[in-house]
């Protein structure tokens, strides 16, 4: 458990984050030492040379005693850092609080002799006063090391409090993030260990790791509800070709049984062909809605021109429409364009056109209309027909699924279905709407301006 | 005719053979891809029936190598093979018509004819008139009349009666027409091949002695000039 909480990726970026903190803490730290420390030197070197210039001030108006007297009244004030020294240039001592120091002049690091405090360095500056006159003052640096020991210190204690935290937030943090993932994992297998209804937890409120699952678990429902679509198609099989093979095999037994001339053999295989065509016909209709669904077409999808589509349909199915003493016409047909397959859209609107045909009476009016706004693409087929009433509209685009009334027409229940899927790979939708008297569908996509250059 | 068909079911190709040796053709099988390309090349044949699923070679490749060799040999395509994309593709490799099993015996000796003549006479597209018997088509002014006498066709109408006439004495069946003439590749539930051919023939043959179009039961139709 242990390893794998420093093996974790939270883990991982949080100790990243600590050094770059631990870094920048340092190198704050370490620029305002030298920025207090060079301000101090400089604070020194200001004081001694006052201090050296009232020494030579003394020295020139009253010579030597002065100049004695300046240093004592300087010592006299208890400031037990201060450094000064007047000695000879042969380094011998005058006066003073620290024995004589080497005869140099400028800024300059004095070593003071052990004995007087501790062994200590002095910083300051030393100057000539007169001829085989030296001078040195400047401070102890003992009250700079003492700052900066407790600076150093301080820093140390930020160093390691953030550290410290750095650790124990990263193994909080990854030992939360572990236990959410480990719930993503144990899902996962329990999924391939076949309970395939199990689904992640709901954890946390909106973030990355709550987002990921939510997304896990609509993914496990979709490909739960291909599977469930994919079970319903194979009992769909199962039973409603069950029906034709059924009737084909009556068909040849009874011809087998009772049938005497050469007539009856040829209605019998004629029969018999035409069952076959239909099963041949509902397991290709299967077939394609299957690739459809499984996306294919859409990548050889190109501009068409709906409108020149739908105005060559409708006259095509105008005389097929008229031998049924059905009015079919096409009020509105805009100019539109849309990218998409061209077979598979002729399809969808053939299938549309003549299921208006071939479930409405004769005497019915059905109208072909094509609308482009700046949104959409409409397409519908309206008629005055019967219609489908409210409650079965949603059902109509299932497969197999037949409305009582049209079960004794041609069809394998499939067509619907292949327009829904035609449709949805177009990224339309189908609208199912009272006609008042009669049906309305409308197949709304969304319209495409900008077309990729595949055309 | 010659039909070279190459095709590995052994049923597929005796239905097939005996079916088109009845029609009067000659048949040579070949049952591999590789033994196809081969007797292809030896040839001549006035059309090649080409499976796609085949052993050693696929059909698409027999295909493009035998359009790579420069054969002009007119291909159709007769496979298990239709889903979204595979007759384009099968097209696109070479084939000049492509045939979904299961089909029609009558389908495919349609096809297969209209293939052999196309390749006979490709000049007739360039012509401005068709013409059979009495009837005279007007391409360029998209006019049809008959006996000198001027016949009122809607659009539709007329695009059938010039496939019709371009397919002169040969069987042109529901799917041709659908296929060729309108680019649909639909199975439809109504006739609409029907109506829309018995208006055309109501207009092209009724008040005459001779009726050129002639519907062939159970499979199409035909354009028959004396």
């Amino acid at each position: 458990m242990e390893i794998r909480l420093v093996r974790s990726e939270s883990f991982r970026l949080t100790a990243i984050f600590a050094a770059m903190l631990i870094g920048a803490i340092a190198v704050l730290g370490g620029g305002l030492y030298l920025i207090v420390d060079q301000a101090f030197r400089n604070e020194i070197l200001l004081n001694a040379r006052e201090d050296l210039a009232a020494i030579r001030k003394g020295y020139q108006a009253e010579g030597l005693s002065e100049a004695v007297e300046v240093v004592n009244q300087r010592l006299a004030k208890p400031t037990p850092s201060d450094v000064v020294v007047l000695e000879t240039t042969s380094g011998r001592k005058i006066a003073g609080n620290v024995p004589a120091v080497a005869v140099t002049t400028g800024a300059k690091h004095v070593h003071l002799a052990a004995g007087q405090r501790r062994p200590h360095e002095a910083f300051g500056a030393g100057e000539m006063i007169g001829p085989g006159l030296y001078a040195f003052a400047g401070q102890d640096l003992y009250v700079l090391h003492e700052t900066e020991e407790q600076a150093i210190h301080v820093i140390g204690w930020i160093l390691a409090i953030t550290l410290a935290m750095a650790i124990g937030g990263g193994l909080l943090l990854s030992r939360s993030f572990l236990r959410r993932t480990d719930a993503i994992t144990r899902t996962c297998r329990a999924i391939m260990d076949g309970h395939l209804s199990w689904r992640i937890p709901k954890a946390g409120e909106g973030d990355e790791l709550a987002r990921l699952a939510t997304v896990i678990n609509s993914m496990l429902d979709r490909i739960n509800d291909l599977m469930e679509s994919n079970r319903q198609i194979t009992n769909d099989i199962a039973h409603d070709l069950r029906t034709p093979l059924t009737r084909l095999r009556h068909r040849l037994e009874l011809a087998r049984a009772e049938a005497a001339t050469t007539d009856d053999y040829a209605a019998t295989i004629d029969g018999a062909i035409a069952d076959t065509e239909n099963i041949l016909s509902t397991f290709s209709a299967l077939l394609r809605i299957g690739q459809i669904e499984a996306g294919a077409g859409q990548k050889s999808f190109q501009r068409v021109d709906m409108g020149a589509v739908v105005r060559n349909l409708v006259e095509i199915y105008r005389p097929a429409a008229e031998d049924r003493n059905h009015l079919l016409c096409a009020s509105t047909v805009a100019d539109a364009e849309m990218l998409g397959d061209k077979e598979l859209l002729s399809q969808m609107i053939v299938n549309l056109i003549e299921n208006a045909i071939l479930h409405t009476p004769p005497g019915t009016r059905i109208d072909v209309a094509l609308e482009a706004e700046r949104q959409a693409i409409a397409f519908t087929v309206s008629d005055n027909g019967p219609g489908v009433p409210a409650g079965e509209r949603q059902n109509i685009f299932r497969r197999f699924y037949r409305l009582e009334h049209s079960r004794s027409s041609p069809g394998s229940g499939l067509g619907l279905s292949l327009v829904g899927a035609i449709a949805a790979i177009h990224r339309g939708r189908i609208e199912v709407a009272d006609n008042d008297p009669g049906l309305r569908m409308t197949v709304i996509f969304p319209a495409q301006r900008d077309f990729p250059s595949t055309s | 005719m010659r039909i070279l068909l190459v095709e590995d079911d052994e049923e597929t190709a005796q239905y097939v053979a005996r079916g088109a040796r009845q029609s009067g053709h000659s048949v040579e099988r070949a049952r591999d891809g590789l033994e196809g390309l081969a007797l292809a090349k030896d040839g001549p044949h006035d059309v090649i029936i080409l499976d796609r699923m085949l052993p050693e070679l696929d059909g698409l490749t027999v295909a493009k190598r035998l359009r790579e060799s420069g054969s002009q040999t007119p291909i159709l395509f007769l496979t298990t093979m239709g889903g979204i994309g595979d007759r384009v593709e099968g097209l696109e490799a070479g084939g000049d018509d492509y045939l979904v099993k299961p089909f029609a015996l009558a389908e495919l000796l349609a096809r297969v004819n209209s293939l052999t003549r196309r390749s006979q006479r490709t000049g007739a597209e360039l012509q401005a008139v068709l013409q059979v018997n009495d009837l005279e088509i007007d391409l360029i002014a998209r006019t049809v009349s008959r006996a000198g006498q001027r016949i009122d066709l809607q659009p539709q109408e007329f695009k059938l009666l010039e496939y019709l006439a371009r397919h002169e004495g040969r069987v042109v069946t529901r799917t041709m027409l659908i296929e060729n003439v309108w680019e649909l590749h639909i199975d439809p539930r109504t006739n609409i091949v029907e109506s829309h051919m018995s208006r055309l023939r109501a207009k092209v043959d009724k008040g005459f002695s001779s009726q050129l179009i002639q519907t062939i039961r159970g499979t199409g139709y035909i354009l028959r000039g004396n």
